[in-house]
């Protein structure tokens, strides 16, 4: 049949989705991180794409075309009436460069997690958001609720600016990632507000 | 001599194979050993569903873009995959979780969802252009989030 489905449906006259990113490296934590504060068991998108030249090979002849799937998980927040809040979890590998631009425009912020052992994991995603100066926070995952080291350590680890602000969670606490989502978006707002003030100062 | 029967059970048993790529079917009963070449060929290609476009002609359309379904236009006249999406967007949907729901990549939905919105089937609710200037948006959002 063919009948056109008429659900009983609420549609209200407005609705603002909004989405921050999470990035970070393999099995640091960001499905956990998702999935402990969005209202729906996190889904996955699947988005295909073609990487260029990344088949070379040890004697840097074979130049090969491929195309690669990569799978983001995201989650959702119902803020309220009318905000829904989309946290996607990407992969940080450099190869998927392009589809980052897409995914993070339009972000209003991003989370950095990254796994304490294995730091350098995370140098993609700064890098890139560093460049096309996107607010974030950077979110040590504790994951067995210990911290083994010092934040200003791995402040300087990582070379962030002092404005970043650099916090501990335990990515499956919801608690923890409901005030890193702020977090967030504070950096967000006072970079909104600096922006503001420069325009007026002209 | 009669056109031998497609016997193979991999190329009879996926239905799939034949709603996304109806032209593989037509080779497969004209030529009787062309299913070999698609049983290991695991790879279905549901671009061909949106004509090979990857991105929509909507450019407001990015992952957390929601849709919803108008009152009205019957969809009788939609393929498959648009009366999928169509039908799904009763209950507004961002493109990623109707890319989930329906086991289609991102580029698929996107364009599905584009050409439905253009022809009048759904309506789209983006971010605002400006997002992240919008200070009492994201003073909205974080007080929301402390409620929550």
């Amino acid at each position: 049949m063919n009948t056109p489905v008429v659900a009983e449906r609420a549609v209200p006259r407005r609705i603002v989705p909004l989405k921050i990113v999470v990035a970070g490296g393999f099995g640091v934590g960001k499905t956990t991180l998702v999935g402990a504060i969005s209202e729906i068991v996190p889904l996955t998108t699947e988005a295909a794409m073609t990487s260029v030249g990344m088949g070379v090979d040890d004697r840097g002849e074979v130049i090969t075309k491929t195309t690669t799937t990569v799978a983001m998980d995201f989650g959702r927040i119902t803020v309220s009436d009318e905000l829904v809040l989309y946290l996607f979890g990407t992969p940080g590998q450099d190869r998927f460069g392009f589809m980052w631009d897409e995914l993070v425009t339009g972000a209003l912020g991003a989370v950095v997690l990254i796994d304490s052992r294995r730091i350098a994991d995370s140098f993609a995603a700064l890098d890139y958001f560093e460049h096309r100066s996107i607010p974030f926070v950077v979110a040590l995952n504790c994951f067995d609720g210990q911290l083994h080291h010092d934040l200003a350590e791995i402040r300087e680890a990582l070379g962030l600016r002092l404005e970043v602000p650099i916090v501990a969670i335990d990515a499956r606490n919801r608690v923890h990632v409901k005030h890193l989502l702020i977090a967030a978006l504070e950096v967000s707002r006072q970079e909104a507000i600096n922006r503001r003030a420069a325009r007026a100062a002209q | 001599m009669s056109a031998p029967e497609p016997s193979d059970a991999t190329w009879a048993s996926d239905q799939d194979f034949a709603l996304s790529r109806p032209f593989l079917d037509r080779i497969g009963k004209a030529v009787g050993d062309a299913p070999q070449v698609a049983a290991t060929d695991g790879a279905v290609r549901p671009y061909f569903i949106t004509g090979g476009r990857t991105r929509s002609r909507n450019q407001s359309i990015s992952f957390e873009t929601i849709v919803a379904l108008k009152e009205g236009p019957a969809l009788v006249s939609l393929t498959d995959e648009a009366r999928a999406v169509a039908t799904r967007a009763a209950i507004p949907h961002s493109m990623a979780e109707l890319s989930a729901l329906l086991r289609l990549p991102i580029g698929v939905v996107w364009v599905l969802a584009g050409d439905l919105a253009d022809n009048g089937y759904l309506e789209v609710y983006a971010p605002p252009p400006d997002v992240l200037d919008d200070v009492e948006l994201i003073d909205s959002l974080i007080e929301g989030l402390r409620r929550i």
